[in-house]
């Protein structure tokens, strides 16, 4: 496989290339799967939390058009992932950390990147449950966001009538809110 | 506090009269609760309408199927009965589709089933508050996704044991009784998701109850059964017309 410098990383992750994903998990996932393997997370937490951390650096390419990088890209993107447990470890586990496994992190660079917002692990939360409900239901609540009308959606998706549309839609929404409620890394994370 | 979820659907839509305004806006004042469920519904909304990261996270997911699958393509359900492997019972269904249609006979129950039943794909799991139910479930549907049902049932049913409520998972374990060609047993599963009512599945259940009937040549049940899904709004109206005309003839 090719060699990507970090610009050509950064530039790949900003347009969703995905022969640059492929690189990305080939070369960067094992270590933050041995970061958390080592402080109480499973195979399954580290693909979470790997695919948070990307989406956080995708959403910071978007918003701020490029990051400045004071280190390589595979420092940056561990330690937003370590930082990213590290909430997860306070919050879901209510366990008392301010430092990892003591072994990792001696022998592992991290650099303190910028805060990772606690709306971004919200909006992770609701995101990821979108993807649990049928769908029909994520169809009409992701067109509906989009600001097509409710004609137009029956159109698309063959259904009868716009009212059919307008209460599937309220059925669907209020039945992912129940859903984010039932979450508990969300519950965990309203008490805070 | 099912009234005010619905009102706050009404107040971001813009859709409250002046008066339930004023009763809206003093009762958010008064509960913190309503406020929280505010500001949930909108940041839910902000979450919806972030396409390009929706996207992303799409992206990001068919990457994590594929390389869980060890295949470069999105992760196919496996069929577990031979018909649906062999290239020969294709080549005789489209046959028989096309002498049936030249004749103008009716298909057989089995060329329905061939032509229009698939197993529901399995959405992401939930995350529970049990980790062992979790990754009991996990496993379930993993066994499902891989075509093992007469595995994955069981797991299935592990399950249930402890969340005989739990829709998804009923409508799983219907399908892959249907698959074990357990017709009695999946009809039960199904009708509990569509006894509940409440919830999302039921189209889904009410579809493959209709295939049940099928299977197990019990036609009449069949055709009040697409009957029923045909005038309703249901996803696979279309579908459930297509079958009733064919099974009409």
């Amino acid at each position: 496989m090719k060699r990507f410098s970090d610009e050509e990383i950064l530039e790949g992750l900003k347009k969703r290339d995905n022969r640059t994903l492929q690189y990305i998990y080939s070369n960067y996932y094992d270590i933050v799967r041995q970061l958390i393997n080592n402080n109480n997370g499973s195979d399954d937490d580290a693909e979470d939390v790997f695919q948070e951390a990307l989406i956080i650096i995708f959403k910071r390419l978007k918003d701020e058009g490029h990051i400045e990088l004071t280190s390589a890209f595979g420092t940056y993107i561990y330690s937003v992932a370590r930082l990213i447990w590290l909430k997860k470890l306070r919050e879901l586990r209510k366990m008392d950390v301010t430092e990892l496994n003591k072994e990792m992190e001696e022998y592992i660079e991290f650099e303190e990147p910028p805060p990772v917002q606690d709306k971004d692990l919200r909006m992770a939360v609701y995101q990821r449950n979108l993807l649990l409900i049928p769908d029909d239901c994520q169809q009409i609540l992701r067109l509906t966001a989009q600001n097509v009308k409710s004609k137009a959606i029956a159109d698309k998706l063959g259904f009868r009538s716009e009212s059919y549309v307008r209460k599937r839609r309220h059925f669907c929404k209020e039945f992912l809110i129940n859903k984010i409620k039932e979450d508990v890394e969300y519950q965990a994370m309203i008490e805070e | 506090m099912k009234r005010d979820r619905h009102t706050i659907q009404k107040f971001l839509d813009h859709d409250l009269s002046d008066k339930e305004m004023k009763r809206f806006e003093a009762d958010l004042e008064a509960s913190p609760t309503l406020q929280a469920d505010l500001n949930l519904y909108r940041e839910v909304d902000e979450a919806l309408a972030d396409t390009e990261v929706l996207g992303f996270r799409d992206q990001l997911n068919d990457l994590r199927r594929d390389s869980r699958s060890g295949a470069a393509k999105k992760v196919q359900i496996r069929f577990s009965r031979p018909w649906h492997y062999a290239a020969t019972a294709a080549i005789a269904l489209v046959l028989a589709i096309g002498l049936a249609s030249i004749l103008d006979r009716p298909l057989s129950n089995q060329d329905l089933l061939k032509k229009y039943y698939k197993p529901y794909e399995v959405a992401l799991i939930n995350r529970s508050n049990d980790a062992q139910l979790d990754l009991m479930l996990r496993h379930a549907q993993q066994l499902y996704m891989e075509g093992e049902f007469s595995e994955a049932v069981i797991y299935f049913e592990k399950v249930l044991e402890d969340k005989p409520n739990q829709v998804a998972t009923n409508l799983y374990t219907g399908i892959t009784y249907f698959e074990l060609e357990q017709y009695k047993n999946a009809g039960k599963s199904l009708n509990k998701v569509i006894e509940h009512q409440d919830n999302l599945y039921v189209e889904q259940a009410d579809w493959y109850l209709g295939f049940c009937f099928l299977a197990t040549d019990e036609n009449d049940r069949a055709r009040r059964q697409f009957a029923r899904i045909a005038s309703s709004n249901s996803f696979y109206r279309k579908d459930a017309e297509k079958i009733l005309r064919k099974l009409d003839k």
